[in-house]
């Protein structure tokens, strides 16, 4: 009997390609909004990034009707408050968020307040809280790595608390994804490598971890696919815009594939370092991927068949065709090693923990034992005890 | 034909008022073992005392049940009859899903990434409460049956087990003859 069943969800519009940005005053005004907020951080002004983005909407005969510029890397409640009494002030009727993975999620809690009233987060914390459609929503991601442009979740730190509040609902999924390759052109080498190895492995443990199903399969494959191609045209030439392009691309499809599919061991102990040891996200994914590959190629035959597939999508068809089906799941390890390697060589992005600079070997028992709480556990192909983890961190060591 | 494939044919072919009485036995079951486990284990002792006190936990069939619910008290967990919003819910969507899975045609983990239950609550919570029904399971079933029910059933050894197991079961007698 055949005992397949999934769920796939994603009713984000994508705006994709050239001239992105100036599609959005027309789907705006088709939501009925006029007087949109724009969300963002000041790193972002100072790159230039707001500039064609204000100039589109301007020709669109469009206007902000307010700019909150003041989101920190670490978002909290007390920011979002802030930006919902603003948007109020200012009598806004729309949120646009322009950034990475801070400002999407204040956005995600100000248009909560915004649309259920009130001052306080903590009434919608929690899966399922939300009950009804939310104000306009629109992202337009700076980095290519997050996939938070189509996500429904969102965390936010109470520091009166002392916690994190998480938020899921597909009410927070925003109403458009706006992918302009101006957008991301800027970014430096280091953010560059670590945000794409940060979709890499998204899609990558959307394609091997519990939850994989055949519509996530696809995005993910075909995000796998992009990273490796166009991530070293990138790096080799930064000002390559259809490059740039497709690697935005990549972490949306990513970002597709995991909020569908869900993520695994990468993550599990990815959260627990970023958070004991404040090592970028990114950087610790691409990081810890051949290690929990290995690991969960050892221990599940499906996972290990899963692996051996992604063969295709990383190294080409001649490479999968002359490679034997057994010894697939190792080279496909190999080949992200491989290009873990050359982005160290380009950019400093570190191959072990003990080069992160920011992890001591003695945190290790602490950062086993915090990746067993994590969620993304739940969805690992192989059952990861304590011991389990402490043994893949210590070979990630060094 | 498999046993499991058995399984699911039968439970499949119950009538609703058999499947729910089937499930209300099931979960009245787990709630009975959770309680004893919480005092015969030092496993899930220690991984209890990581819940705040007052912590309440319901495993319940949308919409109206069969339910259970329990709390920790002293370190234990004790039934709990309080209609308040529990600190974590483990909810499945159906009857059939709650059927399947109680009767270890499917398991738990691979119901959770089939989306048949809802999770409602803090995650580091459920990933906890996901740890004492493993190690629960792993105590109280045979082997061949925690192997199909769990990712990674834990080899214990073989007399280690019985008498963990029989230990487990007179503890939930007891509590069953008390009520």
């Amino acid at each position: 009997m055949n005992r397949v069943y999934f769920e796939f969800f994603c009713p984000v519009k994508i705006l994709a390609g050239t001239s992105a940005l100036e599609h959005v005053p027309f789907e705006l005004r088709r939501l009925g909004s006029s007087r949109p907020m724009l969300v963002t951080d000041a790193g972002v002004r100072r790159a230039g990034l707001l500039a064609p983005l204000e100039r589109a909407l301007a020709e669109g005969d469009m206007a902000f009707g307010a700019v909150f510029e003041d989101v920190p890397a670490d978002s909290s409640t007390h920011v979002v408050a802030a930006c919902a009494r603003l948007y109020r002030e200012r009598s806004c009727d729309a949120i646009v968020a322009v950034g990475g993975g801070s400002v999407i999620d204040t956005s995600k809690g100000a248009n909560i307040l915004v649309s259920e009233g009130g001052e306080s987060l903590e009434p919608y914390a929690g899966a399922g809280a939300l009950t009804r459609p939310l104000k306009p929503f629109f992202v337009v991601p700076t980095t290519s790595g997050t996939g938070s442009e189509v996500t429904l979740a969102a965390v936010i730190a109470d520091p009166d608390k002392g916690v994190k509040l998480p938020f899921t609902s597909p009410f927070l999924l925003p109403n458009a994804a706006v992918l302009d390759p101006r957008m991301t052109v800027t970014l430096p080498p280091f953010l560059t490598a670590a945000t794409a190895m940060d979709a890499l492995t998204h899609a990558v443990e959307a394609y091997t971890c519990m939850a994989k199903n055949a519509v996530s399969d696809a995005y993910a494959v075909a995000a796998v696919k992009k990273v490796a191609e166009h991530l070293p045209i990138v790096m080799a030439s930064p000002g390559d815009l259809a490059a740039r392009f497709e690697l935005a691309l990549a972490a949306t499809l990513a970002g597709i594939a995991f909020s569908n599919s869900m993520t695994g061991l990468v993550h599990a102990l990815g959260h627990a370092i970023g958070a004991l040891c404040h090592v970028h996200h990114g950087a610790c994914m691409g990081l810890l991927l051949p290690y929990v590959l290995e690991h969960n190629a050892h221990g599940d035959e499906r996972c290990r068949d899963a692996i051996g597939e992604l063969l295709l999508p990383l190294d080409g068809a001649d490479v999968y065709a002359r490679t034997a089906r057994g010894a697939r799941p190792g080279a496909a390890i190999a080949s992200i090693r491989a290009l873990r390697d050359r982005l160290h060589a380009q950019c400093g992005l570190a191959r072990t923990l003990a080069e992160t600079g920011k992890v001591g070997r003695a945190q290790l028992p602490t950062l086993a034992r915090m990746a067993l709480d994590e969620g993304a556990l739940a969805y690992n192909p192989v059952a990861i005890g304590y011991a389990d983890a402490l043994a893949v961190l210590e070979r990630a060591w060094a | 034909m498999p046993a499991s494939s058995t399984v699911d044919a039968m439970v499949g072919a119950l009538d609703v008022k058999a499947t729910r009485a089937f499930v209300a036995l099931m979960m009245a079951f787990m709630g009975r073992a959770l309680v004893a486990v919480s005092s015969t284990d030092d496993e899930v002792r220690a991984e209890i005392e990581g819940f705040p006190e007052g912590f309440n936990f319901e495993m319940k069939v949308l919409p109206a049940g069969p339910r259970f619910r329990l709390r920790k008290l002293a370190g234990r967990f004790v039934p709990d009859a309080a209609a308040t919003r529990p600190t974590l819910a483990i909810q499945f969507k159906h009857l059939r899903h709650a059927a399947r899975v109680l009767s270890f045609v499917e398991c738990t983990p691979a119901a959770f990434a089939n989306d048949r239950l809802v999770v409602d609550g803090d995650v580091a919570f459920a990933m906890r409460m996901q740890r004492i029904l493993d190690r629960m399971q792993s105590i109280l079933l045979p082997h061949a049956i925690a192997a199909r029910a769990l990712k990674r059933a834990p080899a214990l050894p073989l007399a280690g087990h019985a008498v963990a197991a029989a230990k487990l079961y007179a503890r939930i007698a007891r509590g069953a003859f008390a009520d």
